[in-house]
C-alpha cells in the first residue's frame, strides 16, 4: 500500500483532523464512524490504495489500526479510502435539533472539500449521513 | 390472572397427558390442579370443586404461587441499580445494531458528494415533535412513500397516547403542526399529509402510567 | 428537552424501542432489570452468571423487539429471552446434559444466604429455605414454569429434556414445596 501520495500514518492523522474539524461546526453534536465502512468501500471502489479510519472494528484497515496504535491514538471515526481517481470520505453525523439538518450536512461537505483541496490527494468525494438528531 | 402476560403460555401442549387429570387412585393430580389454576378455574370442574381435598390442595397451590411472586418481587426490589457504565456498555452495543432504515437523500452542492439523512433519524424527529406537545407521548410513527427519490411526495403517520381528559382533536392538530414543522426544518421531504391517531390514553404518571381498561 | 419516559406504559416503550428509540429501550430495561436479574439468579444460582446473562439478553431484546407481536406482553417476552440466555450459559458450562444431573441437590441459590434462610420467621423465609433445599433441576423447572410461565415444550427445550421429564420434576417440586409450606403454617 505504497501508491498513495500520503502514507497510512499521514492519512490516519488527516482522518482524525477531519473528524475534529467537523465536530466543532455549528449544529454538529457528534461525528460517528459509518458501520461497516471498510467492507463498504471495498465493495464500492476499485483500485484501493489505502483505507484508514472508520472507527475501531468498524472495518478499519489494518494499516489504519497499526498507524493509530503505534502512535497511541484511537482509530479515527472518519473513514478515508483512496483510489487512483478519488478520495472517498465517509462519516455519520448527529445534528442538533435546533439546527437544520440539510444545511448542516451541506456546510460539513463544503468545509471537508475545502480542507481536502489542499492535500496531495485525488479529488474528494463525500458520503455524509445524518443518523440522529439530538435536543 | 388472565391479564398477566407471564401466564399467557398454554398449560398443556403435550398430547400424552391424561385427559382426566387424575392419577391411578382417582385423586386429582397436582399437575391438573395447577393447570386448573392457570385457567382461572374455568371451565368449572365439579371433580375438583366438589372435592374438599382437591380444593384444599388448590388453595395451597394458589398460596404457593402468590408467595413465589412475592419472593421474586422482593428479590427484584433488592437488586441494586447498576452504575451508568453498565447501561453505557449495553447502549453502545445496541447502537451498532441501530435501525436506521432507508437513506433519504439531501440536496448536495457538489456532484461527487452524497448527503443523506436516515429514516431512523427522521422517525426520532417525529417522536421528538410529538412528545413536545404537552400531554402527548408518541407510540409509533412512520413515513409512507418512496423516500429514496428526492422530491417525491410522502405522508407521515403518527400514533400517540394522550393524557386522559385532554381534548383529542386539538391535541391531534398541535401534533400535526409540530411534526410538519420539524420535518420541514430537518429534511427536504415533500410531506402532503400528517395523519395523527390517538390510539391510547394514559393517566398522570405516579409510578407507572397504565391505560385505563 | 426530551420527555421523561420512565412512567410510560410497557407497550408504548416496547413499540418505540422496536422502531429504534434508544431512550425508550433504556427506560424499558431500567424498569425490568431487577426482575430480570432476580430471575437469572434463580436459574443460574450465581450472581456473576446472572449479570452476564442479563447483559446478553438485553442486546438480544433490542435486536428482536421488532418481532414482538403483542407489545403489552413485553415483560413476559423479555423474561423468556433471559431464560433462553441463562440456559445457553448453563449448557455451555455443562456440555453433556445428563438428566441425572438435574436431580443433584445444589448449593443454596445465590439469594438465599444462610442468615436469610435461617431467619425463617415469615412465610417468605420458609419458602426461600424450601427452594434452597430443592435439587437444582427441580428448582429451575419450577422457576421457569411458576415464574416465567413457560410452556412444557419450551422448558423441555431449555433444559435439554422432554416434556415428560419436565412434568415429573415439576410435580415433585410442587409436592415438596406445598407440603413444606403447609407444614410451616
Amino acid at each position: 500500500m505504497s501508491d498513495a501520495p500520503l502514507d497510512d500514518d499521514q492519512l490516519s492523522r488527516l482522518a482524525a483532523e477531519l473528524g475534529a474539524l467537523v465536530a466543532q461546526l455549528p449544529g454538529v453534536r457528534h461525528v460517528r464512524a459509518r458501520p461497516g465502512f471498510g467492507r463498504l468501500v471495498r465493495e464500492a471502489l476499485d483500485g484501493l490504495s489505502a483505507v484508514v479510519g472508520g472507527g475501531a472494528g468498524g472495518g478499519a484497515d489494518a494499516g489504519s489500526s497499526a498507524a493509530a496504535t503505534a502512535s497511541g491514538r484511537p482509530v479515527p471515526v472518519v473513514g478515508l479510502a483512496v483510489t487512483r481517481d478519488e478520495t472517498r470520505v465517509t462519516l455519520d453525523l448527529v445534528v442538533a435539533e435546533t439546527a437544520s439538518g440539510p444545511l448542516v450536512a451541506r456546510e460539513v461537505a463544503t468545509r471537508l472539500l475545502d480542507r481536502l483541496a489542499t492535500e496531495p490527494l485525488p479529488a474528494a468525494s463525500l458520503d455524509v449521513r445524518i443518523v440522529g438528531v439530538e435536543a | 390472572m388472565s391479564d398477566d402476560p407471564m401466564r399467557s403460555a398454554p398449560a398443556t401442549d403435550d398430547l400424552t397427558g391424561a385427559r382426566g387429570g387424575t392419577d391411578d387412585e382417582g385423586s386429582v393430580t397436582t399437575e391438573r390442579l395447577s393447570e386448573y389454576l392457570d385457567d382461572g378455574r374455568q371451565p368449572y370442574d365439579p371433580l375438583i370443586e366438589d372435592d374438599p381435598e382437591a380444593r384444599a390442595q388448590l388453595a395451597a397451590l394458589a398460596r404457593l404461587r402468590r408467595m413465589t411472586a412475592g419472593l421474586l418481587a422482593d428479590d427484584a426490589a433488592a437488586e441494586p441499580t447498576p452504575d451508568p457504565s453498565w447501561f453505557d456498555g449495553i447502549m453502545s452495543r445496541v447502537r451498532l445494531e441501530s435501525r436506521s432504515g432507508r437513506e433519504i437523500p439531501l440536496l448536495s452542492a457538489d456532484q461527487r458528494s452524497s448527503l443523506h439523512i436516515t429514516e431512523g433519524a427522521v422517525r426520532s424527529l417525529i417522536r421528538e415533535a410529538g412528545d413536545s406537545v404537552p400531554g402527548v407521548v408518541v407510540v409509533s410513527c412512520g413515513i409512507v412513500g418512496d423516500v429514496t427519490v428526492p422530491g417525491s411526495v410522502v405522508s407521515v403517520d403518527v400514533q400517540v397516547s394522550a393524557l386522559y381528559g385532554a381534548p383529542v382533536p386539538e391535541l391531534a392538530e398541535t401534533v400535526k403542526a409540530a411534526v410538519a414543522a420539524l420535518v420541514a426544518q430537518q429534511t427536504e421531504l415533500v410531506v402532503e399529509a400528517v395523519d395523527v391517531t390517538v390510539r391510547d390514553v394514559h393517566l398522570l404518571d405516579d409510578d407507572e402510567a397504565e391505560a385505563p381498561r | 428537552m426530551p420527555i421523561d419516559l420512565s412512567g410510560a406504559a410497557d407497550a408504548t416503550l416496547a413499540t418505540r424501542a422496536a422502531e429504534g428509540d434508544e431512550r425508550a429501550f433504556e427506560a424499558l430495561l431500567r424498569r425490568h432489570l431487577g426482575l430480570m436479574t432476580a430471575y437469572a439468579t434463580r436459574l443460574t444460582s450465581s450472581r456473576a452468571d446472572a449479570a452476564d446473562v442479563v447483559q446478553e439478553a438485553s442486546v438480544v431484546i433490542w435486536r428482536e423487539l421488532p418481532s414482538l407481536q403483542v407489545p403489552e406482553a413485553v415483560r413476559g417476552w423479555m423474561m423468556k429471552i433471559v431464560s433462553r440466555k441463562a440456559f445457553d450459559l448453563i449448557r455451555s458450562r455443562r456440555p453433556t446434559s445428563d438428566v441425572d444431573d438435574l436431580e443433584v441437590p445444589s448449593e443454596s441459590g445465590a439469594h438465599d444466604d444462610p442468615e436469610r434462610v435461617a431467619a425463617s420467621q415469615d412465610a417468605m423465609g420458609a419458602l426461600r429455605a424450601a427452594l434452597a433445599r430443592l435439587p437444582a433441576g427441580q428448582r429451575q423447572v419450577w422457576t421457569l414454569r411458576e415464574v416465567g410461565g413457560e410452556s412444557y415444550a419450551d422448558i423441555a427445550e431449555r433444559t435439554g429434556t422432554t416434556p415428560t421429564v419436565v412434568r415429573g420434576l415439576l410435580a415433585r417440586a410442587r409436592e415438596t414445596l406445598t407440603r413444606e409450606m403447609e407444614a410451616w403454617r
